[in-house]
């Protein structure tokens, strides 16, 4: 028997954040997604981390740009936490926050303009 | 009316230009700040911008007549801020402000030590309703962050999300509207 999806009132409402890495280097996708993990469970700790249901959804290494999908109720933390992060690899960085979205559509229109 | 965006202090041209240019701020204030580390001696004509620290340093700075405001009063093991302090701070019309660069310093059981005293430093502001005030205080442009990014520092004080950001607009502007 397939399993039953959770009831709509249920499920999580998701935010999708547009972000864009600043560096002096161009960081590959790999290396983002560890400095952004290590980074929300450094400020976050794991049980928040895992409330939060973080995910790096795209990455572009050409533009330095990506999509990060979170929980609603952790935006704002997930939000604080991207704000202290200043190193990728031990190359000096910072994530700037250029969009949030309820949905990935918009957010993808905007990131392939 | 949109909301205009500022950065009370930076300590590189550099951070002026990509601040205004790339991030979003209306303005970022270097030239007009007068940043005082040791000894209290203001400019009336510019922002007087004392650092904090310790007691001593602390109550010099709320107690000096045109000091605008004071910075970092606290330190991880150091809570040399209390509800009087705050209360002359109200009074005087002195803004506190909190730096991203020095949180940034800190890692591991020093950090966890530091939040611990801007929760406690946030409880006591609120109460006393003092001007509460986000800066970078960056020395290179990796080290700046888009306004609002740096208003969610806000948190750590315990300020609600419909007033963050105000740490770096209205709140910076009643400081500048006084020079």
């Amino acid at each position: 028997m397939p399993k039953k999806p959770l009831p709509p009132t249920l499920r999580e409402r998701r935010r999708y954040i547009q972000f864009k890495v600043h560096s002096n280097k161009k960081h590959s996708r790999e290396e983002v997604v560890r400095a952004i993990w290590k980074n929300l469970h450094e400020n976050l700790g794991t049980f928040h981390t895992s409330k939060s249901s973080a995910w790096v959804m795209d990455y572009d290494p050409k533009h330095q740009k990506g999509i990060l999908r979170t929980n609603h109720k952790k935006q704002l933390e997930v939000k604080t936490s991207l704000t202290l992060l200043q190193d990728i690899k031990r190359e000096k960085a910072f994530i700037s926050i250029e969009k949030v979205s309820g949905t990935i559509k918009k957010i993808r229109e905007t990131l392939e303009k | 009316m949109a909301r205009k965006y500022h950065d009370l202090l930076v300590f590189n041209e550099e951070c002026v230009e990509f601040g205004e240019k790339e991030l979003g701020y209306e303005k970022v204030h270097m030239q007009d700040i007068n940043y005082i580390e040791k000894q209290l001696k203001t400019n009336t004509n510019k922002v007087n911008i004392a650092k904090g620290g310790d007691l001593k340093r602390n109550r010099a700075a709320v107690n000096k007549k045109n000091i605008d405001v004071l910075l970092d009063p606290v330190e991880p093991k150091q809570r040399d801020f209390d509800t009087a302090l705050a209360t002359v701070a109200t009074q005087k019309k002195v803004t506190i402000a909190i730096s991203l660069n020095k949180l940034l310093k800190y890692q591991g059981m020093e950090k966890v030590q530091y939040l611990r005293s801007l929760d406690y430093l946030g409880k006591i502001l609120r109460k006393e309703g003092c001007n509460i005030v986000v800066v970078s205080g960056a020395t290179e442009k990796l080290e700046m962050r888009p306004p609002q990014q740096l208003a969610t520092i806000g948190t750590l004080l315990g300020i609600k999300e419909d007033q963050l950001r105000d740490t770096v607009s209205i709140n910076v502007e009643k400081i500048l509207r006084r020079k």
